[in-house]
């Protein structure tokens, strides 16, 4: 029987298994011993059939399933991790990361109110409470009608790092908040990257980037 | 409280993939390996599922209670220990059926439009 070459053989399992890292890692650690080891047959009963041209024709098969596939699969992990909030998979509750996010779109929408008051010759420190309530009083009749933790953690941090930091930090906080409208983008920026880090949570750090970029885009109106 | 069996035939369309699987384990528990050569003979090597394929249709088959890992193995001295084994469920069953029966009324459809020419004549349909 025609065995393959062991180092071509070695250097094909090492690729397809180097692959597998496109996939979520609960996907991963659950079938990937499992399609390595499909890999393996395949690429054993390949060789003996077709040798190198059938083995190249093998990898194109494979490039174009992990492809289709590992997309397929991070779609359906974000599906169930909307669904299910899997607690125990996040350094911290899902929902502080989530309402994080939440609240940042209502200080996005307060600030762009904050920018339009002013235009109309409103008091800065005027639109800065406008902004400040609306996110406290979304944040907890969200709290409240969803019975979750973390709204209002999620507002304060948010309004904390992005409105009353600068408030209590600068002097002039009325023109430092018109003067550098990135504050707020930066911090949900850092924030995303506090939540997402070391957890796959990669759509919760787009999310931010977009909400970030959304924010620093209003700011300079 | 007693739990209402799903209809299936409110889960059809099946995808080709899922449908195949089926077809591959209504004769008897298969491992993964084994239900790829099956389809592709089922086919006629026009369908081969790949791994990412075979395994995250297997995935959502699992959680949806179309088939279940078995603890049985063939013959533990040549088997693989490490290789899962799948069969069908009650509701994978039924949904083979109704999902074959639904395929089956299609084609009678296109016989009747003579867009399967031999074998609608041979039959004397239409």
């Amino acid at each position: 029987m025609a065995s393959t070459p062991i180092s071509a053989a070695s250097f094909s399992e090492r690729v397809y298994e180097w692959l597998l890292v496109v996939y979520p890692a609960a996907y991963r650690r659950e079938y990937g011993p499992l399609m390595l080891q499909l890999f393996r047959d395949l690429r054993r009963d390949t060789w003996r059939r077709g040798k190198r041209w059938g083995l190249a024709m093998l990898w194109l098969r494979v490039l174009g399933d992990v492809g289709t596939t590992a997309w397929a699969e991070h779609v359906s992990e974000f599906r169930r991790s909307i669904v299910n909030k899997p607690v125990e998979k996040f350094g911290v509750p899902p929902s502080w990361g989530i309402w994080l996010i939440v609240s940042a779109a209502i200080l996005a929408a307060g600030l762009l109110t904050k920018v339009l008051m002013s235009e109309t010759g409103q008091s800065i420190l005027l639109a800065t409470a406008v902004l400040i309530a609306a996110n406290l009083i979304a944040a907890t009749i969200m709290e409240v009608v969803t019975r979750s933790g973390g709204a209002i953690l999620g507002a304060m941090l948010t309004l904390v790092a992005s409105v009353l930091v600068p408030v209590l930090w600068v002097d002039d906080a009325s023109s430092w908040l018109r003067e550098n409208p990135v504050n707020g983008g930066i911090i949900i920026l850092i924030a995303s990257f506090w939540i997402a880090r070391g957890k796959s949570r990669w759509y919760l750090f787009l999310v931010a980037l977009v909400l970030a970029v959304a924010q620093i885009g209003v700011s300079f109106l | 409280m007693a739990k209402v069996a799903p209809d299936p035939t409110a889960l059809l369309p099946l995808t080709p993939a899922a449908f195949h699987i089926l077809l591959a384990l209504a004769d008897g528990e298969k491992h993964g390996y084994w239900i790829m050569q099956e389809v592709a003979e089922q086919t006629e090597g026009k369908m081969r599922l790949g791994p990412g394929t075979l395994y995250g249709t297997i995935k959502r088959m699992l959680t949806d209670g179309w088939i279940e890992e078995s603890d049985e193995r063939p013959d533990p001295e040549l088997d693989d220990e490490r290789r899962r084994y799948y069969r069908l469920t009650d509701l994978g069953q039924r949904l083979a059926r109704v999902e074959a029966e639904r395929l089956a009324s299609l084609v009678s459809v296109a016989r009747a439009k003579r867009l399967v020419g031999r074998t609608a004549l041979s039959l004397g349909v239409g």
